[in-house]
């Protein structure tokens, strides 16, 4: 008995050495990813890691040692469109180059217009990525964006990615590489991701890049991100600025907005949708001469009609382009029994789609 | 042929309970996403229920069978098939249950393995990792059924917290992603049917440890129990997944369980590299209770000391995985063994159900 625990012990110890460990000081944790395209089906790869080092002396309160960010680590190179950027430059690394942490791909316009699909399709494949990455699409170079200075110390990584979430959280749609899988992969949709831009020593948010299933279609700029993000989901904190009269705006801080669907006719050729859209909000910043004076219902009532005939114009949009971001055709299948979804190609630029937005503002602040 | 069982050896009634249970959660759930909806699509959900239901049909007529035979002494599989089919018929056809709790314990083991080697350990070798895993059953099992049925309990326990995974959350879910329910026909839904099968293999496994019961009467109580939990489980887990992928993606996805996992913790990254660990304790009371109910048929079969079939099974195992090498072969096994099922389910237990009937209604009238 003894002599087989023995034998067990001994073949666990030696069968640890078996297999190679990562063990965080000892390896490097690529954060971003950028694309470019080069053409001829080559890339500009780029990729960054932060280098964690020892830290000093305890007690000593970091003087002397170099922070995270200053130890940001980059390498560059062109290859092979489909090549793991981890493979392509681990002969760069000083430590083995790990892809577990990976918080952003960034893809330049150019690439997005030659098509996702490789990228798309490895991410889906690998096991050690996580499905919560943001994926984006950068007006301009993404290598620019990821090797410039800023005016934060913070890695650019985590600068991206922080600024992607919160943006998320208020007029973006929410968007992360899983939902890209998801519209993807799926049948009836198409995926969308949000556009940043370097722009001086800052990041900036520039609105949506709406694509074809793989390829770049449209763009829509960032004052349009609350009218597709009414359509696409709930959300509770976005912001809409609405020009009241001429050069007197009023800002709705919605508190509350949902969507709901209705279909109707769903296989026929020219199938009906209407969104009704429910938005309750709040007022703060109003131009002087708007709330108190102009009787409160004129104001939802010229937020409303511009609302609905924003949201159509972007479906038309869509439906001229033949692309689905917001997942009008999954939407369909949903309301219709036995779908004929061969067709549906064919009939989405047909359908009828109209959307009717009731807004509720509630408050007006603590001043008449 | 059949000797006394020491009441000592003997597990509670309870033990009805945690056995199936632990059984029938293996590493199908990790893919039964995909392998239901790629027939059922959206309705994927309906069949699980269907399939959830029908075990419990499956467990009655177990017990229906099993009560009768108690009377006449042994009262498992074995000696079930000896009775009705004559000693050669019947010697023939226990080598099927047999070779059923081979691959029961076999593919399971091989393709957490697999899983392992691809999530964290892509290194590991297979033998290294089989050897040490069976040392541990060898311990659990020459411990004798009691200590088995512990393993089970502490499995459930331990799979408490994966469970609520399944029931909490729905972080992204698209709740029109099943609608319109319903809207499968019949022949799709029955395919999807069929592919449950590799997620409830376990179920038959109370053929094995009948006799070991004390008060099997209470105990069938406590199996229908366990099916249910078991298929409200898989239900809510195949709805989650439903909700949460859409039926493009779930088609690309080997595992869509695991890829679910990677992120329904909003804080935490990569939580399914914890759950591969933890999934360990599902395989555990599975693997043990198939080398010792493959031991104990070696023993009734071939009559071979239980401790000795007992290392015989264990180093099968070890060359076995071995000798099955790629992802590709695991499937052709893993779709072999789900067949036999299939057909073990509804075809061999209900036969022998309508065929006890026979054989008693004969042998009262020839009496």
């Amino acid at each position: 008995m003894k002599r087989k625990a023995a034998a067990a012990l001994l073949m666990a110890v030696s069968l640890a050495g078996c297999v190679p460990t990562n063990i965080i000081d000892d390896i490097l944790m690529v954060e971003a990813e950028g694309y470019d395209y080069l053409g001829n089906g080559r890339v500009y790869g780029t990729v960054t890691m932060p280098n964690y080092v020892a830290g000093g002396a305890q007690g000593a309160g970091g003087g002397g040692v170099p922070t995270t960010a200053a130890m940001m680590w980059l390498a560059e190179g062109a290859t092979y469109d489909g090549k793991s950027l981890v493979d392509k430059f681990q002969s760069k690394g000083q430590r083995p180059l790990r892809v577990g942490k990976l918080r952003v791909m960034l893809f330049d316009k150019e690439y997005a217009k030659h098509g996702l699909k490789k990228q798309i399709e490895f991410r889906n494949r690998d096991p050690d990525t996580a499905r919560d990455l943001y994926l984006a699409v950068v007006d301009g170079s993404a290598n620019k964006l990821l090797s410039g200075k800023y005016q934060t110390a913070i890695p650019i990584s985590r600068y991206v990615s922080d600024m992607i979430d919160q943006n998320q959280n208020q007029n973006y749609p929410t968007n992360d590489a899983h939902d890209v899988f998801f519209s993807y992969y799926g049948n009836y949709m198409d995926p969308f991701m949000p556009m940043i831009k370097k722009r001086g020593k800052h990041l900036e948010m520039q609105g949506l890049a709406l694509f074809k299933k793989d390829k770049y279609a449209l763009s829509i700029p960032e004052r349009d991100a609350f009218v597709f993000k009414m359509l696409y989901e709930p959300f509770n904190q976005g912001v809409y600025d609405y020009e009241f009269m001429p050069r007197k705006h009023v800002a709705l801080r919605n508190v509350n907005a949902r969507v709901q669907y209705r279909v109707r006719n769903g296989n026929g050729a020219e199938p009906d949708i209407k969104a009704k859209v429910s938005i309750e909000g709040q007022v703060r910043q109003a131009a002087p001469g708007t709330i108190g004076e102009v009787p409160i219902e004129e104001i939802e009532d010229g937020m409303e009609k511009e609302l609905e005939q924003k949201a159509a114009e972007m479906v038309g949009k869509f439906q001229k382009k033949s692309i689905d971001p917001l997942r009008l055709g999954d939407r369909v299948r949903s309301f219709t029994r036995r779908f004929d979804g061969d067709t549906w190609q064919d009939r989405y630029p047909n359908a009828h789609f109209h959307c009717s937005v009731q807004i509720d503002i509630n408050q007006t602040g603590i001043s008449r | 042929m059949s000797q006394k069982i020491s009441e000592a050896n003997k597990i509670s009634p309870i033990g009805a309970f945690f056995l199936p249970h632990s059984m029938e959660l293996g590493v199908g759930a990790l893919s039964i996403h995909r392998i239901v909806s790629q027939y059922s699509g959206h309705d994927a959900w309906i069949p699980v229920l269907l399939f959830g239901l029908s075990t419990v049909g499956l467990m009655w007529m177990a017990f229906r069978l099993l009560e009768k035979e108690r009377a006449n002494g042994g009262s498992d599989i074995f000696s079930i098939n000896q009775r009705f089919f004559g000693r050669w018929l019947g010697g023939a056809m226990n080598v099927i249950p047999l070779i059923y709790l081979a691959l029961f314990g076999f593919v399971l083991l091989r393709s957490y393995i697999q899983i392992l080697q691809i999530w964290i350990f892509p290194q590991l070798p297979t033998w290294g990792y089989v050897i040490i895993y069976c040392l541990m059953v060898w311990y659990i099992v020459i411990g004798g059924i009691r200590t088995v049925t512990g393993i089970s309990l502490l499995s459930f326990f331990f799979m408490l917290p994966v469970f609520f995974t399944f029931l909490t959350s729905v972080r992204g879910a698209h709740y029109a992603n099943i609608l319109p329910m319903f809207d499968h026909g019949p022949v799709e839904i029955l395919k999807g049917f069929k592919a449950c099968t590799h997620s409830y293999l376990g179920c038959p496994m109370v053929f094995f440890f009948y006799p070991f019961l004390k008060r099997p009467e209470r105990a069938e109580k406590w199996s229908y129990f366990s099916l249910l939990l078991m298929t409200y489980t898989y239900v809510t887990m195949m709805i989650l997944g439903l909700l949460y992928f859409s039926q493009g993606e779930i088609k690309t996805l080997v595992w869509p369980t695991m890829s679910y996992w990677k992120t329904f913790v909003p804080i935490l990254d990569s939580v399914d590299v914890f759950f591969v660990i933890y999934w360990l304790w599902i395989l555990l009371p599975s693997t043990c209770f198939a080398a010792w109910a493959l031991s104990r048929g070696m023993k009734r079969v071939f009559y071979l000391k239980q401790k000795h079939a007992l290392v015989f099974v264990l180093i099968g195992f070890i060359c076995a995985s071995e000798w099955v090498r790629d992802a590709r072969e695991i499937n052709w096994l893993t779709k072999v063994f789900a067949e036999l099922g299939f057909y073990t389910f509804f075809v061999y237990i209900p036969f022998l159900f309508v065929y006890q009937w026979i054989f008693y209604k004969v042998r009262r009238k020839n009496a």
